[in-house]
């Protein structure tokens, strides 16, 4: 039996009176690729948002419902920074800070208070090796970061939020800002993170979600209408709606 | 048609960059023959310590009012620099709307105020008060600075709440994201917003160190280097201002006065040549 991540009980989300998730009733199971799929303005990029308590910055914002993390709900968490430590984020487009290469991934460790000099070089370059990026930035971690590729910026990203040692990696949209090449080392990277992490990807492309999910979740106007293991989805989807996605009518 | 309008526009803006870079080189022209004579005569005793122009045997020894500008300009910068980059931060983090809306409207009508009105102010109002808290003048180094901060607050604080409103919320919220709390958020965000904050210290600093009216009218005139915050004091500016129009033209300590021109204007290009080169550093780090 698969362990159960998230488990996400009658979730509401509104901006103002705008209601952009509909009852969603769903369970996200650790150690696997989940990817959430829709069309724009589904509510896919909300949805990822809101596991890691982001809209908390939105004013108008506001949900009704449960989403459990390992049993615990996340709306009643005191330590928000304790949470996101454990359940990080990465953009959509790569968006490094004004900082070195090294600092970019240091900085997680900083928040953390971890102030041992080796100790931070060491986990610096593991999160760098684990982004498989280590051997591209080796020479030039004093550089500033946005000198990168967006490909590398991207990684580089990916290994800030792996260097606090989260246990679920939420993505939103990483590769619609590169190119193919860059896409697909991203992807790799996913799928050997998959091993270790929870990852949870929101994408546009059905091809990515085909490639790299062994769960898929899809919206549609605010609304779960698939979810299930990605092969049996694609093999037979429940609604005309998912069948019509899967065919490139809608989307 | 199309055409001649273009060209007529071109030159038009063309003619007005060419005189804006003339005038200053003129201005730096003539500042610099004016004082050649103050230079020549005097040599370096322009940097000993005795003002007294029109004496029998005159001294014109700036130092000690180059070094009154200087503290002066360092300590009240510095105290404008944090107060305006403290309030810029909780203006940007957490004040809601009406605060923020507030405040804003208030910084407007403050840096509206002309500098003569605040050293009018700071005569009838601090001085009294600087005097009954036990000071020996209430025209003094404290005055002077605490009403160089009312002029330029103002503008550190708009500026830097601006440099900071610019950070792309993508920055923000990849801080927030992995866990990092309000301070750590805010170290990011002003890292982003440095080149903005750092034009803005410039700004601030050379306004400070070549405002006149307030430092004339409230720093207290006295050409003794400053060893308490309430001691009176002469910065070079007000020495300017106060004698330029009463000095015999052409005159040695006329070539003096343009000489603390000349110097008053080479600091401030430094600040702002040195304040671009740090300024285009950081930039590369924002924007590769």
């Amino acid at each position: 039996m698969d362990e159960v991540v998230f488990e996400i009980r009658d979730l509401c989300a509104n901006y103002g009176t705008h209601r952009v998730l509909d009852h969603i009733n769903v369970k996200i199971k650790s150690k696997k690729i989940t990817a959430i799929m829709g069309p724009s303005g589904c509510g896919k990029s909300t949805f990822l948002r809101i596991l890691n308590r982001l809209n908390d910055l939105i004013e108008d914002f506001s949900i009704t419902g449960q989403i459990l993390y390992k049993g615990q709900d996340i709306y009643k968490i005191k330590e928000l920074n304790l949470y996101r430590r454990q359940v990080t984020m990465v953009f959509q487009r790569p968006n490094p800070f004004p900082m070195s290469i090294f600092d970019n991934v240091a900085y997680g460790l900083k928040i953390m208070g971890i102030k041992d000099k080796e100790l931070v070089k060491q986990r610096v370059q593991e999160a760098l090796k684990k982004a498989a990026l280590w051997d591209e930035v080796k020479d030039k971690l004093k550089k500033p970061a946005v000198q990168l590729s967006g490909g590398q910026q991207q990684r580089l990203c990916i290994a800030r939020a792996l260097a606090i040692e989260p246990e679920v990696i939420l993505l939103d949209e990483p590769t619609s800002a590169l190119d193919p090449i860059a896409t697909t080392k991203i992807e790799r990277l996913l799928e050997t993170l998959s091993e270790q992490y929870t990852v949870i990807i929101v994408t546009h492309s059905m091809g990515q979600a085909l490639r790299i999910s062994d769960e898929l979740i899809f919206l549609y106007q605010g609304r779960l209408i698939e979810y299930g293991m990605t092969s049996d989805v694609v093999k037979a989807p429940n609604h005309e709606m998912t069948r019509q996605f899967l065919t490139g009518k809608i989307g | 048609m199309k055409k001649i309008g273009e060209t007529l526009f071109k030159s038009i803006v063309f003619t007005a960059a060419i005189l804006v870079a003339a005038a200053l080189f003129g201005i730096i022209f003539f500042l610099f023959s004016e004082s050649l004579r103050a230079m020549k005569e005097i040599g370096w005793d322009l940097f000993s310590t005795e003002w007294f122009p029109v004496w029998e045997k005159p001294d014109f020894g700036i130092r000690t009012m180059l070094l009154n500008s200087i503290i002066l300009t360092l300590w009240t910068s510095f105290v404008v620099f944090s107060i305006g980059i403290i309030v810029a931060l909780y203006l940007h983090s957490y004040a809601n709307k009406r605060e923020k809306e507030l405040m804003l409207r208030v910084l407007e009508y403050v840096s509206g105020i002309p500098s003569v009105v605040l050293g009018f102010f700071g005569i009838v109002i601090v001085a009294p008060i600087l005097l009954k808290a036990g000071a020996w003048t209430g025209q003094n180094f404290f005055n002077a600075s605490f009403m160089l901060s009312v002029l330029t607050l103002p503008f550190m604080i708009s500026l830097s709440y601006q440099s900071l409103e610019k950070v792309p919320k993508e920055i923000s919220e990849a801080a927030v994201s992995i866990g990092a709390r309000d301070f750590a958020v805010m170290i990011v965000e002003l890292r982003y917003a440095m080149p903005g904050i750092v034009n803005a210290m410039m700004s601030v600093f050379n306004r400070i160190f070549g405002e006149t009216m307030i430092v004339l009218m409230v720093a207290g005139g006295s050409n003794l280097l400053v060893r308490s915050f309430f001691d009176p004091i002469r910065p070079l500016t007000a020495t300017l201002g106060s004698e330029l129009g009463e000095v015999e033209v052409k005159s040695l300590h006329y070539s003096a006065l343009f000489f603390i021109g000349f110097l008053l204007l080479a600091i401030s290009l430094a600040i702002t040549l040195l304040t671009n080169y740090i300024v285009r550093w950081r930039e590369r780090w924002i924007r590769g």
